[in-house]
């Protein structure tokens, strides 16, 4: 088994149950190689980490201070009244 | 606070208030999503449209900003749909990498192999500049990538559900998983663990 395949059903069983035959070749694959052993650790450490993190933690790293730009926000009002308007 | 005005009084509100009132947070929501700041604003933009024009069907229920947001969430999702759609025609999912530095060699053996981490999950969890970290990198990753992995790992969404949202099939949904995850853990052993 290829390191490129190994990687990509230690990512899928995430997703799916692996057959008998995978999950044999998988862990012997594991087993000889030191950089798919650590990528499969990693992989545990991001899933567990991205599944605790809390949504609030990431909204305000992303964008906490972002606001409209002044042209957009004139742009938008303007759209909408002369929606009104037609209305 | 306006976000618990009723029903009637959103519908005799000049619309263009809404802007002030609600711009900012839409925006935020968006760009939480995603990137690229004029897409962001364009997609607040056709929300406060969509609202306008479908204003008789709030009915009071819920917030009026929640209205909003959902709005929005399904227009985020459109635009993915069809950004996804454009590069699944474009090259095909389920082979090699689009890369321009692919992580494998031609013999599927890793270029660099990766390092040992010594990371304190909770720890981690924690420390504010590891998560600047992370949204740095997941900005740095083709925007429908990092889309589905947020919505796999933070949001736990399931794969089937991600299927219906994008339209595409589960080997899809698996592929596009994988590769963020393969350049998320690149990213972040050069950005954080290294
Ligand atoms: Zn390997």
């Amino acid at each position: 088994m290829k390191c490129s395949h190994a990687t990509k059903l230690l990512s899928e069983a995430e997703e799916r149950q692996l057959t008998g035959r995978e999950r044999l070749r998988l862990r012997f694959h594991v087993f000889v190689c030191t950089a798919c052993r650590r990528f499969k650790k990693q992989l545990g450490l991001l899933r567990l980490l991205l599944t605790e993190a809390s949504p609030k933690i990431l909204a305000a790293v992303y964008a906490s201070d972002a606001t409209l730009s002044a042209s957009r926000r004139q742009e938008i009002k303007a759209l909408l009244r002369r929606a009104a308007e037609e209305s | 606070m306006a976000s618990t005005q009723t029903k009637e009084q959103i519908q005799s509100q000049d619309p263009a208030e809404w802007v002030d009132l609600y711009g900012d947070m839409l925006l935020r929501y968006a760009l939480s999503r995603m990137r690229d700041r004029d897409l962001a604003e364009d997609l607040v933009q056709e929300t406060f449209l969509v609202a306008w024009k479908n204003r008789k069907e709030f009915a009071g229920r819920s917030r009026f900003s929640t209205w909003l947001v959902a709005i929005l969430r399904n227009k985020v999702a459109d635009h993915f749909r069809r950004e996804g759609r454009r590069k699944s025609s474009s090259l095909d999912e389920s082979e090699g990498e689009p890369e321009s530095e692919p992580l494998f060699s031609k013999w599927g053996k890793w270029k660099r192999s990766p390092k040992s981490w010594s990371a304190s999950p909770a720890e981690l969890v924690e420390n504010r500049e590891f998560w600047v970290v992370v949204a740095g990198c997941l900005g740095d990753m083709p925007a429908h990538l990092a889309y589905v992995l947020r919505l796999r790992e933070f949001k736990s969404a399931k794969t089937k559900d991600i299927c219906s949202l994008l339209e595409i099939s589960s080997s899809n949904v698996s592929v596009r998983l994988h590769r963020a995850r393969l350049l998320l853990r690149r990213c972040l052993e050069e950005k954080w663990f290294s």
